[in-house]
């Protein structure tokens, strides 16, 4: 019952977070911010912003980065299949990195500090 | 003769299932490796999986909301606001996901008219979950490490060490 309980303020949470969505897509903030957008989230006909509509070659020519190397099933064939996943672990990587040396160097500089400090005082 | 259940530590099922969590969401994120239909399904599966996690975490969850506003750690302080940020985030990525599904849905029947915004939102906030859940890993990098010496590790340094020694003594 505990469990129940909590799932259903969790799932409440959730649902706060769908309705704000939804009210977000419907306003005209959407539109604004959005650019391409309807505002009722949808893309009216004749509103794609240059270079989204998928089916127009661009302004160079060149075919799709991808084109004909997807699978039917959305799949990407060739050695690129991995290279998304292993980019994605990388920059998770990068963060994780930059914060663990970040707190190490702030609780070095805090160490530094209070031990001046300390000894400041005991030569006073 | 009365036999005592080994009880699975608490920290070992965290670790096992946060580790699940955290391939089940690198695959996610890339729909090229997995195909769109498992992406979808993958990803749907990944609310059951965020609920579980939060449930794991209830005490710790209960204890800082009550006090996030008073008396709190700032390491505590700074958890709790990245982890909201990040249960928002990844809602907006599973709802705005299913918005735009051409798989999943379709196949329970349920057809909705897919649109921009939904696509941008899906592509946004998947962006940003990627961010959040890096910080969200940072944040627990000591954890981390420490229960990866303690339940992986130092197990598999035993395993091996036995093995020598097996064979040093044939």
């Amino acid at each position: 019952m505990k469990w129940v309980g909590r799932t259903i303020i969790i799932l409440l949470a959730a649902m706060i977070v769908v309705a704000a969505a939804f009210a977000f897509s419907r306003s005209d903030l959407a539109a604004q911010l959005l650019p391409g957008g309807s505002g009722r989230g949808e893309f009216a006909r004749g509103e794609f912003p240059e270079g989204v509509r998928p089916e127009l070659p661009d302004e160079g020519g060149f075919p799709d980065r991808h084109e004909g190397e997807f699978r039917p099933d959305g799949r990407e064939g060739g050695s690129f299949r991995w290279f998304s996943t292993l980019k994605n672990l990388g920059i998770i990587g990068v963060i994780v990195l930059i914060v663990v040396v970040l707190q190490w160097t702030w609780g070095y500089l805090r160490r530094k500090i209070r031990f001046g400090q300390a000894r400041q005082s005991s030569q006073a | 003769m009365v036999e005592r259940k080994k009880k699975t530590s608490p920290v070992k099922i965290n670790y096992l299932i946060d580790f699940i969590i955290f391939v089940a969401f690198l695959a996610a994120m890339d729909p090229h490796m997995t195909g769109i239909a498992i992406h979808e399904w993958l990803s749907i599966a990944f609310g059951a999986a965020i609920i579980t996690h939060l449930l794991l975490h209830w005490r710790w969850l209960a204890a800082t909301t009550r006090r996030i506003f008073s008396k709190v750690a700032r390491q505590a302080r700074v958890n709790y606001i990245l982890n909201t940020l990040f249960f928002i985030d990844m809602t907006l990525v599973i709802f705005t996901g299913i918005m735009i599904s051409e798989e999943a849905l379709p196949l329970l029947g349920i057809r909705l008219e897919p649109g921009f915004i939904w696509r941008t939102l899906h592509s946004l906030s998947s962006d940003a979950a990627l961010f959040l859940l890096g910080l969200h890993v940072a944040l627990h990098w000591k954890w981390i490490v420490s229960t990866t010496k303690r339940y992986v590790l130092k197990p598999m340094i035993s395993i091996r060490l036995g093995k020598v020694r097996q064979e040093v003594s044939a």
